[in-house]
């Protein structure tokens, strides 16, 4: 078992898109390490980079004591040289294989003989219930089957290291959920090194056991998912992971609503820009009862729990409460804060709480 | 102190290094370079040899004013824009182009959209079969219908076999026969399926959401029309315009067979006898002045295609239009489309047809029947024994079928590695230089191709004469659409099956050999089928450039217009009609579509 360790990593296109800058960073062994960020933050071209089928412009990537590229020494490679499983989010089965001779491929490329291969595709394909999909094409298979394929394809050989580029994002919420169950208790067995790229907080959340949120190429904060919640380093981290998203309050204006929210957090108002509350963390009480007031403007039930979009001194909130709200549309209701889900970053966007 | 070292660049060996494992991971980076140079010399070095005839002094010329050979000279510029011949080989040929060009171009727009109209959304009787019936123009050499309408129009003022209205009696006159007239109805009736296939794919793209949306306003049908899908069309209308208008600069066979006898030149038939009489410099000046045209008609396009994004309208949850129940008014509008396949398809083929199997046009006896033109008779050989036909379908398909295996082959090589290299300048750099030559019409290209390998250049031996000139140019000039069709094969296919293949250990043969050679085996069939159609009919590239040994089915049956030989020519040209329609059945089989869509050049 060993670390993926990225050393000043940088990847430009064209001379102009500087995709991923000056990333260093070590992904641990055994680790399921979920790379998240919006579209164009880097996430991607990071995977590729390790799987090889980019080239960084300058840096090193190292996996073990092997090194995959060297700027300094001139080293690189190639994909096919690496040993990595790597599953595309379209899976990219090919359409004129049979799923069987799509799953033994890497096999024939490490010139199995016939049995070992037939033998490891029955392994397989129990464990991935393809009992009888052999001789399918992909696409006479269902989505979640195709997909597992694409897992059975990616295992076969043994890789050390799992490479996955949003591979459930094809798939319908009944499934997504099946699968990351799947994917978590896979990782749990074979216990080799995941990273995982996704755009969605709600999978990086759930599967992974630490998260390297992405932005503009670089990594805002890599740390175990509760804390990436809980303890934002920054800003975008902060606005980026959780749904509905963080309340953001400017604080320049010294209002009322700032001197609460300051309050709370027990900070010296010194240099904080904004500040973030997490809808859950604002609670409502009767008129009067808080120490701040506010006007409901809507009210969503989801069925679990009601997102309340309020009226703060004119600002618009959300709050999230497991709760049947108190009052009706139109109305006003007290304010009460959870002070640990109010956060005050600085002009950088830092969160000085984690700062400090 | 922050002293930047990481700044600095890595030493030499180091960078070496980094390059030959990119080139080992990356094969078609050396791919793409080898195509960017092959392709940019026979793309670019015509264009450079053309702009230095038409500057430069032949041996001939420099003799005359005494100059050197290669001396620079605006004489040839001079004889075709302000000389004493300029009216004759210049102003009027253009004058009489521009004439032609609006004219025929008017009337296919005006015929395509009509029929286009009438076909995806009326209920006129016999639409499916329409659909296929008038595209089948555009599958007949552009000389059908001309070398037809001679047999039908012909008189006296020719020699050679007699025109079948001559023949009882009817003498049609000049303007009937030669000139301007039959030359726009000719190219009208030859264009009008492009813009027929256009304006049906327009129609059958457009949301019907939009016109939904005006009928539940309370609009009526002809509002529809006229407030809703017209102005839709605005944009399909613009392309089709500039785009036949460029095709019809550049055409030959029509303006040579039926302007030719009464000395009503185009710029393209201007360029033709310039070549044939020697005069290389003033050919060069006009090839240069057709590809300026072409070039900005086609620029033209693409700055309209640009800018009137507003209108594109793909996309929605719309279905298939509801057709219009055009009442009393069906069998009228029914009539009106059957007449135009008559007029445009089938009376050509029917005439052409007949007048092989007739002794004497235009005598409908029984005993004037017979097989002679085919089987040969009195000594004469026939169709099937004339060695000039049979040589010249031998080099058709010789030359056609090399071109589009070439052409397929490395259509799918550019796209390789324009979709491998996205974004890298070599990508683009490939994707322009393979585009290039649509710019330019056929026929100036021939002229160019001819200045370039008149002569040894380096490596190359002199080509003219020879199949493989034949050969290279077709190549050449189809490599637009193969690169094209391509691109977009392997665009489609995407690079992610081949990576998948990488991650798992296969190199690079046995990822063309496993993956993407299974993957584009239709892709690739199409690529070779479609340019060996357009190779079977090509004319104006090829007139100029045949020699006695090396003519082809087209250029043959030309020769035997001129001889007079209509009944040959025409048997030739059905030949030809045979061959295509084959082809375009197996690629239908291939492909498993049913409309001849997609027919390039």
């Amino acid at each position: 078992m060993s670390d993926v360790i990225l050393k000043n990593l940088v990847k430009n296109y064209g001379g102009k898109f500087l995709a991923v800058n000056d990333l260093s960073t070590t992904f641990k062994a055994g680790e399921f390490v979920c790379l998240l960020g919006p579209s164009g933050c880097g996430k991607t071209t990071t995977l590729r980079m390790i799987a090889g089928l980019e080239r960084p412009n300058s840096g090193e990537l190292l996996f073990g004591d092997k090194v995959f590229f060297s700027s300094r020494t001139g080293e690189f490679l190639r994909p096919e040289k690496r040993n990595l499983g790597l599953m595309f989010q379209s899976y990219a089965l090919w359409p004129h294989m049979t799923v069987e001779e799509n799953v033994v491929f890497g096999l024939a490329m490490r010139k199995a003989t016939s049995t070992e291969k037939a033998n490891r595709f029955k392994e397989l394909a129990k464990l991935f219930h393809l009992d009888g999909l052999g001789a399918r094409y992909p696409r006479e298979l269902s989505g979640g089957q195709q997909q597992r394929v694409a897992l059975a394809r990616m295992l076969a050989v043994n890789p050390s290291l799992l490479l996955l580029d949003e591979p459930l994002s094809n798939l319908d919420a009944a499934l997504r959920l099946e699968m990351r169950a799947e994917l978590k208790r896979l990782h749990k067995t074979l216990g080799c090194t995941v990273i995982f790229v996704t755009h969605d907080q709600l999978e990086a959340m759930t599967m992974a056991t630490t998260i390297a949120v992405m932005n503009k190429g670089v990594i805002e904060q890599m740390a175990k998912p509760m804390d990436i919640y809980h303890r934002p380093a920054t800003r975008f981290v902060a606005n980026f992971v959780g749904n509905p998203p963080m309340n953001m309050v400017g604080a320049a204006q010294g209002d009322d609503l700032a001197a609460w929210l300051g309050n709370a957090c027990a900070l010296p108002a010194r240099a904080v820009e904004t500040f973030g509350v997490r809808p859950e963390a604002l609670r409502m009480a009767a008129p009067g009862a808080g120490a701040m007031e506010a006007v409901i403007d809507t009210i969503q039930p989801t069925g679990a729990d009601w997102i309340i979009g309020l009226a703060v001194k004119g600002r618009p909130m959300f709050a999230l409460s497991a709760e049947p709200p108190s009052a009706v549309v139109g109305e006003t209701v007290g304010l009460t804060l959870k002070p640990d889900g109010v956060h005050a970053f600085d002009g950088e966007g830092r969160n000085l709480e984690v700062v400090a | 102190m922050a002293i930047s070292t990481s700044a600095a660049k890595p030493p030499l060996g180091v960078r070496l290094r980094l390059l030959v494992a990119d080139l080992r991971a990356e094969p078609s980076i050396a791919i793409g370079a080898v195509l960017a140079v092959v392709l940019g010399y026979l793309v670019l070095a015509p264009v450079a040899a053309i702009v230095f005839s038409a500057l430069r002094f032949t041996r001939m010329d420099a003799v005359r004013a005494s100059a050197k050979p290669g001396d620079m000279t605006f004489s040839y510029l001079e004889r075709v824009f302000h000389s004493h011949v300029s009216v004759d080989i210049f102003w009027t040929p253009l004058w009489n182009t521009l004439t032609v060009a609006v004219f025929s171009t008017a009337l296919a727009v005006v015929f395509g959209l009509t029929l286009a109209a009438l076909v995806t959304s009326t209920n006129i009787r016999g639409r499916g079969l329409l659909g296929f019936l008038l595209i089948i123009p555009y599958m007949l050499p552009s000389q059908a219908l001309a070398s037809a309408w001679i047999t039908v129009f012909k008189n006296r003022r020719t020699g050679g076999a007699p025109g079948m209205l001559e023949v009882i009696g009817l003498t049609p006159p000049d303007w009937l026969s030669y000139g301007p007239l039959p030359i726009v109805m000719c190219l009208a009736l030859s264009y009008f399926p492009f813009a027929f296939l256009l304006f049906s794919n327009a129609l059958n793209k457009i949301d019907t959401q939009l016109e939904e949306a005006a009928t539940t306003l309370g609009a009526p049908q002809r509002v529809v029309w006229m407030k809703v899908l017209l102005p839709l069309l605005i944009p399909t209308t613009m392309s089709v315009l500039l785009l036949t208008i460029a095709r019809t600069l550049g055409t030959f066979a029509t303006p040579y067979v039926l302007g030719a006898p009464v000395g009503y030149t185009l710029l393209s038939t201007s360029l033709y006898s310039s070549i044939r009489s020697g005069a290389s410099g003033v050919a060069a000046v006009l090839a240069i002045v057709l590809a300026i045209f072409g070039i900005l008609m086609l620029l033209a396009d693409i700055w309209m295609v640009r800018n009137w994004q507003r209108f594109v309208t793909v996309g929605g949850k719309g279905g298939k239009r509801d057709v219009a129940e055009l009442g009393a008014l069906r069998l009228p509008f029914t009539a009106i489309a059957w007449t135009v396949f008559l007029v445009a398809a089938f009376a050509p083929l029917l005439v052409m047809l007949l007048s092989t199997v007739m002794r004497e046009p235009g005598v409908f006896a029984f005993s004037n029947f017979g097989l002679a033109y085919w089987t040969g008779a009195d000594g004469q050989p026939g169709v099937f024994t004339s060695p000039e036909i049979l040589t010249a379908l031998r080099n058709s398909l010789a030359i056609a079928g090399s071109a589009a295996v070439l052409c397929g082959v490395l259509g799918l090589t550019v796209g390789y590695a324009v979709v491998r290299l996205s974004g890298g300048w070599l990508a683009g750099f490939l994707r322009q230089v393979s585009f290039l030559p649509y710019l330019m019409p056929g026929l100036a290209f021939a002229a160019a191709f001819l200045s370039l390998f008149a002569v040894p250049r380096g490596p190359i031996p002199a080509l003219y004469g020879s199949l493989s000139l034949l050969i290279l140019v077709m190549v050449v000039t189809y490599l637009p659409y193969a690169s094209r069709s391509g691109i977009s094969a392997m665009m489609q296919v995407g690079r992610e099956p081949e990576e998948a293949g990488m991650v798992l250990g296969a190199g690079f043969f046995r990822r063309i050999l496993a993956i993407i050679g299974p993957l584009q085996k239709t892709a690739l069939v199409t690529a070779i089928i479609l340019p060996f159609i357009s190779g079977m009919k090509e004319l104006s590239l090829v007139i100029m450039l045949v020699t006695p040994g090396t003519e082809m089915l087209t250029t043959q049956s030309l020769r035997f217009l001129d001889y007079g030989h209509t009944q040959l020519a025409n048997a030739t040209i059905l030949i030809i009609g045979l061959v295509v329609m084959l082809l375009v059945l197996l690629l239908q089989r291939i492909t498993k579509t049913n409309l001849a869509g997609g027919l390039g050049g």
